[in-house]
């Protein structure tokens, strides 16, 4: 084999690699525009790679659905002030954040206003 | 396996590592690493058996200056991924792309235990040689496809 075809059958196998194209961090969220909704907090995940917030959150319909917002890296959220106590069980809260293009109750957290009046930023 | 995984990430290792700031991307960082060495290395020998790269070199030097690489590279990869392993057990056993990624694991290692007890066994008759026997470039070749499926795979563990 030559070394042009040996290049090019090199650039087709990575080519052929899927991770190369799929994905970008933010490709599962519609981020042409946030949405905001009230509720209440059911469950807060300090973990990695990600933080979780478990909430009931009320949609622009009124319908009200458990969802699962996305927060940044544990590192990311200390430098915003963030700790494990942040946000508690029970809290009523407002989460803006941008949408699962799938349509389900998941979004990744822009920002998140506290009872105490706070609002912290959820990602970067 | 899924009591295991519940009882695995309860343990202070898997929520030490799960809540931790900075010790979760440095376990990655070494799984990185050591993925530079495994994969480097072996792709660096496979491209040798395809005839595409070190030519000039024997075949039996080259498989025996790289293979302890591809050891210590694999050790590593052992420990730091069964870390982050521990760290979200549950999940990642039920994830699909992390289950082709340990079939794909045990499918490179078959691969490597058929090649070296059949086709290098002949090394000696083929060890100068720029273009080797078609087993040779075959298994180079399946050896290439495979660990890219595990690195993508390994990749996709966080997207699927």
């Amino acid at each position: 084999m030559n070394r042009k075809a040996r290049a090019v059958l090199l650039v087709g196998l990575l080519l052929g690699v899927p991770s190369l194209w799929a994905h970008h961090g933010n490709a599962p969220f519609d981020m042409t525009h946030t949405v905001r909704m009230q509720g209440t907090v059911r469950d807060f995940q300090w973990i990695n790679p990600h933080a979780l917030i478990h909430a009931d959150l009320k949609d622009e319909k009124g319908k009200v659905a458990n969802w699962r917002l996305e927060l940044g890296s544990l590192g990311m959220l200390s430098r915003f002030g963030w700790t494990r106590n942040t946000v508690k069980r029970g809290d009523q809260v407002t989460a803006e954040g941008f949408r699962a293009k799938d349509g389900s109750a998941y979004m990744c957290l822009v920002s998140i206003d506290l009872p105490n009046g706070q609002s912290m930023r959820g990602s970067p | 396996m899924l009591p295991f995984c519940r009882w695995l990430e309860q343990t202070s290792l898997g929520a030490g590592v799960r809540e931790s700031l900075w010790l979760f991307p440095a376990i990655e960082t070494l799984h990185l690493l050591g993925m530079a060495a495994l994969v480097g290395t072996t792709a660096v020998f496979d491209f040798r058996l395809l005839g595409w790269m070190l030519r000039r070199e024997r075949v039996s030097e080259l498989a025996g200056r790289l293979l302890p690489w591809s050891w210590a590279g694999f050790a590593v990869q052992v420990v730091t991924g069964a870390l982050l392993f521990t760290s979200e057990a549950v999940k990642v056993y039920t994830n699909p792309a992390f289950r082709v990624k340990m079939l794909l694991i045990f499918l490179a290692g078959v691969h490597a235990l058929i090649f070296h007890s059949s086709i290098y066994r002949n090394v000696a008759s083929w060890d100068d040689s720029g273009v080797l026997p078609a087993g040779a470039k075959v298994a180079g070749f399946v050896s290439i496809l495979l660990w890219i499926g595990i690195v993508a795979a390994g990749r996709f563990i966080g997207f699927v």
